[in-house]
């Protein structure tokens, strides 16, 4: 299941109907049934509609080593350094909602 | 399609991306495009959606120019657009809190965030089907699979398990348990058996071996181009195991290396026990929730469908020929270290499944065996019905390439229905056939000719245009050698709901329609010259070009096609005493042929005016809704 956190209605439309199109068993949630999405397989963040602080603990959870797996986000406002970080701890990182973001550019 | 799609419909969300995608293609070319005249290019009702992307975008590359973009000149140069242009200034431009990770971590708030962030614990089951799981050992888009003992024995099993929301329904759930059992019912070295098939609960679930061993792609990521002894022997495995699929009605639909696995010991230096037995895996349990043979396969598995025959990624019915095609496309991969169809995006990847044809392995990799080159072609054939045979004929071609022996590849299926060859004075003709996304018009290729005297090419000499709905027209080079007195043979199918006209161009270049066909599902065989037997679909005497074209609301005019055939003054005439014999096309020159010419070698010149004059022709049946055609010339 994958669980696509947004509160942005464009997004969370957007990446229903990419779902919809590949087939994907995903869910459209906001923070406030977020705990229905603990359980997903993939986790995608929409970073520019979500509070402030969800930055803040992503990189913290990093930091930490205690982070989920599963996880992509998206977002205009990256610096590089922060994709960097990002990647390295094996999260897919992107500028915009696209196919790619929820699935791998290849099957396996 | 709408000129103006919702904004809720996949449509309006391609195109924004497209218009997305060129947009930064401009920033990054350091030419931006105007952002005023990207938005007005779009539809009313889709340009708030695509505002905001634009906005981002130009937002990122702005600041990364060091100009940054601010509301007060967004709103001087987006105003005019209206009150949700301001909206989303509003909401892109205004401020918003950076974290420096290199700071020091802010104290953690208690919030949802936190819980779905932290790392999910393992919740394993304890048993299933009375099997007692040990731990997880692989996750895919259907399931997962568990390392589990058996309590009736000392051995350790393999149990996939249904994703909870895929046997939710219960369709899917019947579906999945009775291909398993139908996957229980093959009995083959090279196919991965499945011992055992059941429901836990609400949960179907099967058990296999544990393998050991790793998979194909893991093989292939390791090493791109592994020894052509190791392609031979997977390849010949795997082939051994569909057939065997085949016979009993199974097909697999979701070939790939990762549903591939080599049984043996990796790390050994031995090859012999590297990869001591091929096995295919997951027989008849790639199918989905919603029953599609296209691209919706489930939940994560789905990626770049780089295996999936054209047939099947069209959503169309699908037999063994389709896996077929996805072992030609491992195969290509494994000589070539490349894949055969790629792309950016899935929708590129389609795109060239339906319409590209790969460089021939061996003009990649010149090391391969050429009839191994020849098979792997011959395997990606875009039609079916031209692949080989079976699976099992694929195994003995291998085998035989594997000992060094001549390789007689399976004939395809339509050469069993091949008229003979009739010597038989043959004027210039063209065929176009057209139609829905169903019909299949026959190529007149070598492979029914069949051998006329000694000294003719083999290679083909019909030039040939397919186009399908939704792609640009691709012109393929296959072309047909035909001599003097060889007799054209064509047959199509008309599908059901398509209207279809048979029309011909005659001496004078007047076009006429020749008949319509009702809209079933029915094939239609056209000779030329008649014979007086099953050739009342043979045009008069006289005819140079003869087509069929199609549209789902009605049948084409003769009005219709006349305008297009007609509408470029430049066709050059055209004598029913003209004939192009033999072709080579290596040998194209500006050379016109009359009966003088009989018995010579002619061509003519790649931009030839015929040929443009065709790709016009093409061109201008674009406005026909449903255009699955291919069209070529027989001279």
């Amino acid at each position: 299941m994958i669980a696509y956190l947004s509160h942005d209605q464009v997004n969370s439309s957007l990446a229903r109907r990419i779902g919809h199109r590949l087939g994907l068993d995903l869910i459209a949630f906001t923070l406030k049934d977020a705990d229905q999405a603990v359980a997903a397989d993939l986790l995608v963040l929409d970073l520019d509609s979500l509070p402030s602080d969800t930055r803040s603990k992503l990189f913290l959870r990093i930091g930490r080593g205690e982070l989920r797996s599963g996880l992509a986000v998206h977002s205009y406002q990256m610096s590089a350094s922060e994709t960097r970080t990002l990647q390295a701890a094996g999260i897919r990182v992107a500028r915009r909602l696209t196919a790619p973001v929820l699935v791998p550019a290849r099957s396996r | 399609m709408s000129d103006t799609p919702d904004p809720g419909t996949m449509s309006a969300g391609e195109l924004i991306d497209r218009l997305c995608d060129d947009f930064e293609k401009g920033w990054l070319n350091h030419n931006p495009l105007s952002l005023t005249d990207v938005l007005q290019t779009a539809p009313e009702s889709v340009r708030p959606d695509l505002f905001r992307e634009l906005l981002s975008v130009e937002r990122e590359y702005r600041e990364k120019d060091g100009r940054p973009l601010t509301a007060p000149e967004a709103r001087m140069r987006f105003g005019a657009f209206g009150p949700w242009a301001d909206a989303i200034i509003q909401a892109i431009l205004a401020p918003t809190e950076h974290w420096d990770y290199n700071s020091a971590p802010k104290p953690e708030t208690p919030s949802p965030l936190s819980q779905i962030l932290d790392p999910q614990p393992e919740k394993l089951p304890i048993t299933i089907g009375g099997f007692h799981i040990q731990r997880r050992i692989g996750r895919g888009g259907m399931g997962a699979v568990y390392l589990a003992d058996d309590p009736l024995g000392s051995r350790q099993v393999a149990i996939k398990v249904m994703h909870p929301q895929h046997a939710a329904d219960p369709t899917s759930r019947a579906r999945f348990l009775r291909e398993a059992r139908s996957a229980m019912a093959i009995e083959h070295d090279h196919v991965v058996p499945v011992y055992q098939v059941g429901v836990d609960g609400d949960t179907p679930f099967l058990v296999m071996p544990v393998l050991k061993g790793e998979s194909l792609e893991d093989r292939l990521t390791r090493e791109p181009l592994p020894s052509i002894t190791l392609v031979l022997k997977v390849g010949r495995e795997m082939a051994e195991g569909l057939g065997a699929a085949h016979d009993k009605g199974l097909v697999h639909r979701d070939v790939k290396p990762g549903n591939t696995w080599l049984e043996g010991d990796p790390t050994s230096t031995d090859p012999t026990v590297q990869v001591r037995r091929t096995k295919v895996l997951d027989f008849g349990l790639a199918r989905t929730a919603d029953a599609s043979d296209g691209i919706s396969l489930s939940g994560l598995v789905v990626g770049t469908p780089a295996y999936m025959a054209p047939e099947q990624a069209a959503g169309r019915t699908v037999d063994g020929q389709a896996d077929l095609f996805s072992l030609g496309a491992i195969l290509y991969r494994m000589t070539t270290g490349k894949p055969a169809f790629d792309g950016p995006s899935l929708t590129a990847v389609l795109t060239a499944i339906a319409t590209h044809t790969p460089a021939s392995p061996i003009e990649l990799n010149p090391a391969i065996p050429p009839a191994l080159s020849e098979l792997v072609v011959q395997l990606l054939s875009k039609a079916p019905e031209d692949r080989p045979e079976s699976a099992n004929a694929v195994a003995v071609a291998l085998e035989a390439i594997e000992q060094g022996q001549p390789v007689l590849i399976g004939k395809p299926r339509g050469k069993q229905t091949a008229s003979r060859l009739r010597r038989i004075a043959v004027p210039a003709i063209l065929l176009c056939v057209f139609g829905g996304a169903a019909v299949a018009g026959r190529l007149l290729s070598n492979r029914w000719l069949g051998p006329a005297t000694a000294g003719v090419t083999d290679k083909a000499n019909l030039v040939v245009l397919v186009r399908r709905p939704g792609f640009d027209p691709k012109p393929l080079s296959e072309v047909v050698p035909l001599q003097n007195g060889d007799s054209l043979q064509a047959r199509f199918r008309v599908a059901a709901g398509v209207h279809a006209s048979l029309g011909y161009v005659n001496g004078s270049g007047r076009l006429e329609m020749l008949r319509s066909f009702e809209p079933r599902d029915t094939t239609y065989e056209a000779i030329w010259p008649g014979s007086g037997e099953g050739s009342e679909l043979g045009p008069p005497p006289g005819t140079e070009f003869l087509f069929v074209c199609g549209r789902t609301d009605r049948a084409p005019t003769a009005a219709e096609l006349q305008e297009a055939w007609t509408a470029d003054a430049g066709w050059p005439a055209l004598e029913p005493a003209e004939r192009l014999l033999r072709i080579r096309p290596d040998e194209i020159t500006s050379e016109g042929a009359g009966s003088r010419d009989l018995g010579k070698v002619v061509s003519f010149p790649e931009s030839d005016q015929v040929k443009h004059r065709l790709e016009q022709f093409r061109d201008r049946l674009r406005g026909f809704p449903v255009l699955d055609g291919i069209v070529f010339r027989h001279k």
